[in-house]
């Protein structure tokens, strides 16, 4: 399939090379690790209808829930244009733009990104995207201990349980020191005495059981101890949030997947990263910026190529090559569409949904954790006799059961136990009416 | 004057409007305190429309393999076949959640497939889908190799790689803590003298690339893995070349402890201008135990998510890795099978040796014995650089081979035509090469028929400007 030899092809092909048959061209290939096609255990190929039908197959196993949760990705409108424009070909089948006369669509592309999460995190500069948001903490992580050269990082419990998995994997590989600060009442005691200096310390806002943190606490602790501050957000919530410059934040990352991204059953998704002209050469991944032509025409190009592993090998400030340029495209498209209003109407939007959603199920009874305020998420403590009946119910009636919280690793015994609490989330996606059904599920189990 | 996306609009012009809210209305500032900003962002304020022509414009300004010959050599611009994006689309794959287990059925039994078609091509025993490109699936590797010599009581700290690799495996070996030591290579390949003499009891692992940059199998493979492999550390596959061999032979066979693939260049998934990539990790048994938390395993007809290992890495990324790459992947075994897989690689090697035999008088070809799926040709004895010929070559609507990479080669212009492309093509690029070559006083300056011309890229470095707010700052 795909390949567009006809036999006279091939004959043309082997004489020029002066060639019998294709296997001469590999005679440097050691017999004993040549592979026998005929005990070669792979499954006949398939036809393009043939291949459909397998693949709604397994679509039909997946369910198509009405989605409550989020916990760093998030059920979001996307506008038909994202993808219409996204989708294009010429975007989606082209490769990192190394020359770049001939890639200026995506190079300029990638330059409005950069220009929007610089204003959306409200930083100097912005890198062309990293994985997902977990791998960008991870990056930054990194970045703070490669500009202060202490092994030893602040962590904040309040960050996303999936994210601390990651960090403490990558730490564990480098040989970086996590210390972790517990979760009192919902909010990061950042006041913990810790011995020896760090790198950074890291927070996420809002931290992942939906609550906003005490940024004022962050912030002296951070400067106290003369480390970086790194603050993992949600896009579109910081739109109406303090802008993290302004509470000590020297790295602002996050996932990025809200604007613009389907779920996509997990990946891809898009993480984001942003830091001050001071920090910016220390940055990893790619970096587009703005130069002229040989007739003094504005051009983009990739830059600062001097931090990178292609250019600086096993000195490069990260060995990433590929990010996820057109999940970061989607997402400047998904900007542009909404512009500075739309963002914040998302934000406030999805606000109104999930308080409306508290306030229905603590009127049934339900117990809402509002230790802190939140914004788009929020826990709840269910009891365990009614836990495994609702998430039945809610399955059968096509509803996303929550998200268990006492199943994440705490790696932080002070912290507060989780035990029998779920977490929830209403984007501005839920109609009233889905919110509403939602509900009477819950109402019926706690009746 | 180019236009950026915001100088296309008007104040409180929209391009998309949510519905509206039917809940009652928060008070966010209320809510927040000194934690509310009401600060408006400097964004783009556009129509539907506005946004549309912009980005149709920078699309017809972008080369891709839709729309021209990409060899790119060691990226593997093949065709990506157009039903991989109708599968990738399908809502019930696309909308789910990932922490919705229940939802996740089929999602997750085209994962366990994949696993299994990816050990079948690779000999492999087991792999993990979850590093999200090729360089995190380098760097997850390593943190297996790494887990696996400390777990055996060895305090192992060196990596050696030679001095053809790609710059992501030494990045990646540093990045996981490794001394990198360099082998030299003779006459394109590991020299296995020096080898010899670089291997100790701190060498954790030797990083190759088979068939290696310069296109050339390394011949001495079993000799290569015998030598690493007794003085006790492992060897790791760098998968990017793996589309010379499906179907052929298997890292597996050649000894080779762990790998990753690139599902974006072997399996025709997108590059989409720079990623979404895929980087799954190929492991043998004895480093099973240490994949990365959740594994996807396969219980009575179920397939789950293992999280129960004690010995685990742990979690490399936010989830199970980039699903909507790994799907495209999927499909594309599914079509192929067995024949086409094998095909798909025989094509991939007979293209280039074709090509470098209508380039063997209009360049230099200093490895040319045993090419596989590309090959390095080098300008050196002409009188254009390597980067005047890719300059050049644009301007006949041709994406440049990779330049000045490997760097053991002078002038090099790796190509790989990939096994999509007709004869005819191939021929008309060598004849393309030759003019180039002819016209010299046009090729020197080119490229003259871009949207832009030669761009000045000590400037950018030297004065960043990476953002619209500086680009305005500098006025």
């Amino acid at each position: 399939m795909y390949t567009p030899h006809t036999a006279q092809d091939l004959k043309k092909m082997l004489d020029l090379l002066k060639i019998e048959s294709i296997e001469e061209l590999y005679k440097e290939i050691p017999k004993e690790v040549r592979l026998d096609t005929r005990t070669w255990d792979f499954p006949e190929g398939k036809s393009e209808s043939e291949a459909l039908r397998i693949l709604k197959d397994f679509e039909a196993k997946n369910l198509n829930l009405t989605t409550f949760i989020g916990l760093g990705v998030y059920d979001h409108e996307i506008p038909s244009a994202v993808w219409a424009l996204a989708g294009k070909a010429e975007f989606v089948t082209s490769y990192t733009p190394y020359q770049a006369e001939a890639s200026q669509g995506m190079l300029q592309a990638i330059f409005e990104y950069q220009s929007m999460i610089a204003e959306i995190t409200g930083m100097d500069v912005a890198n062309a995207s990293v994985y997902d948001g977990a791998t960008a903490l991870a990056e930054a992580m990194i970045m703070a201990v490669g500009d202060k050269r202490k092994y030893k990082i602040a962590v904040s419990m309040g960050v996303n349980p999936l994210y601390r998995e990651v960090l403490a994997t990558y730490a564990k590989a480098i040989g970086i020191e996590i210390v972790w600060l517990p979760l009192k009442n919902g909010q990061t005691d950042f006041l913990m005495e810790i011995e020896g200096e760090v790198s950074a310390y890291i927070m996420q806002q809002p931290n992942f059981l939906g609550f906003v943190e005490d940024t004022n606490a962050f912030r002296i602790k951070k400067e106290q101890a003369n480390s970086l501050g790194v603050v993992s957000i949600n896009p579109i919530l910081n739109t109406v949030l303090r802008k993290p410059v302004l509470y000590g934040a020297d790295i602002v990352c996050g996932e990025g997947q809200s604007l613009g991204i389907p779920i996509n059953s997990g990946g891809p998704l898009l993480g984001f990263m942003a830091t001050t002209r001071k920090l910016m050469r220390k940055l990893p991944g790619r970096i587009v910026g703005m130069t002229t032509d040989q007739d003094g025409k504005t051009a983009f190009v990739l830059t600062l190529q001097a931090r990178e592993q292609h250019i600086r090998r096993e000195k490069a400030s990260s060995n990433i090559c590929t990010n996820q340029a057109l999940n970061a495209l989607a997402a400047t498209v998904y900007i542009s569409l909404l512009g500075p209003k739309g963002l914040k109407e998302v934000a406030q939007s999805s606000i109104n949904n999930t308080h409306y959603l508290a306030q229905e199920l603590e009127a049934i009874g339900v117990e809402i954790c509002r230790l802190n305020p939140f914004l788009m998420e929020f826990p709840v403590k269910i009891p365990q006799d009614k836990i495994g009946f609702l998430r039945e119910t809610l399955l059968s009636r096509g509803f996303t059961p929550p998200i268990n919280l006492g199943e994440f690793k705490s790696e932080c015994k002070e912290s507060q136990d989780l035990t029998d609490m779920y977490l929830l989330c209403a984007t501005e996606k839920r109609t009233k009416a889905e919110i509403d059904a939602f509900v009477a599920v819950w109402r019926e189990i706690y009746a | 004057m180019r236009k950026l996306i915001w100088d296309r609009g008007q104040k409180d012009r929209r391009g998309y409007r949510i519905a509206k809210s039917q809940t009652p209305a928060v008070s966010i500032e209320k809510l927040l305190g000194d934690d509310y900003s009401k600060d408006s962002l400097d964004l783009p304020e556009v129509s539907e429309l506005d946004v549309v022509r912009h980005f149709t414009f920078l699309a017809h300004h972008n080369f891709s393999v839709d729309s021209n010959f990409y060899p790119l050599g060691s990226c593997t611009m093949k065709y990506n076949p157009k039903i991989n994006d109708v599968a990738s689309n399908m809502a019930g794959f696309r909308d789910v959640h990932p922490l919705a287990i229940e939802a996740l059925q089929g999602s997750l039994e085209v994962m366990y497939q994949t696993q299994e078609y990816l050990c079948k091509i690779s000999g492999m025993d087991a792999v993990t889908l979850q590093p999200l490109a090729g360089a995190h699936g380098e760097l997850t590797g390593l943190m297996l190799i790494q887990a696996y010599h400390r777990d055996h009581g060895e305090n192992r700290d060196e990596v050696i790689i030679p001095d053809s690799a790609h710059g992501t495996n030494p990045a990646s070996a540093a990045m996981c803590g490794y001394k990198v030591v360099e082998v030299k290579s003779k006459d394109g390949m590991v020299d296995v003298k020096e080898l010899r003499k670089k291997v100790s009891n701190k060498t954790a692992a030797l990083m190759l690339t088979n068939p290696n940059t310069l296109g050339l199998f390394e011949k001495d493979i079993c000799e290569i893995e015998k030598i690493v492999h007794d003085a006790g550390g492992l060897i790791y596959y760098d998968g990017a070349n793996l589309n010379a061999l499906m179907g052929i032979a298997t890292p597996g066979d050649m000894g080779f402890d762990v790998m990753h693939f690139n599902l974006h260049k072997t399996f025709s998934t997108p590059h989409g201008g720079g990623g979404p990539g895929s980087g799954p990790v190929g492991v043998k048994k004895i480093l099973e135990p240490y994949l990365p938390k959740p594994v996807i395993v396969k219980k009575e007809h179920k397939v789950l998510l293992d999280y129960d290992r004690d010995r685990s890495i742990g979690k490399v990324a936010s989830f199970y890795g980039n699903f909507g790459v790994v799907l495209r992947a999927f499909v594309y075994m599914t079509v192929l099978g067995k024949k086409g897989l094998e095909d798909a690689s025989q094509m991939a090697v007979l293209n280039a040796n074709y090509l470098k035999v209508l380039l063997e008088d209009v360049l230099d070809i200093p490895y040319s014995q045993g090419a596989m799926h590309e090959f390095v040709a080098s300008s050196h004895h002409q009188e254009l650089t390597a980067l005047e010929i890719a300059k050049a070559l644009l301007d006949y609507g041709y994406h440049a081979p990779t330049v000045y990479f490997p760097l053991i080669v002078s002038e090099a212009l790796m190509i790989e035509p990939t096994e999509t492309e007709s004869p005819e093509t191939l021929e008309e690029f060598a004849k393309t090469l030759k003019e180039i070559l002819k016209n010299l006083e046009t090729s020197k300056n080119a490229p003259h028929m871009m949207f832009i011309k030669r761009t000045d890229e000590v400037k950018a470095a030297r004065h960043p400007i990476l953002t619209r707010a500086q680009m305005l700052e500098n006025k």
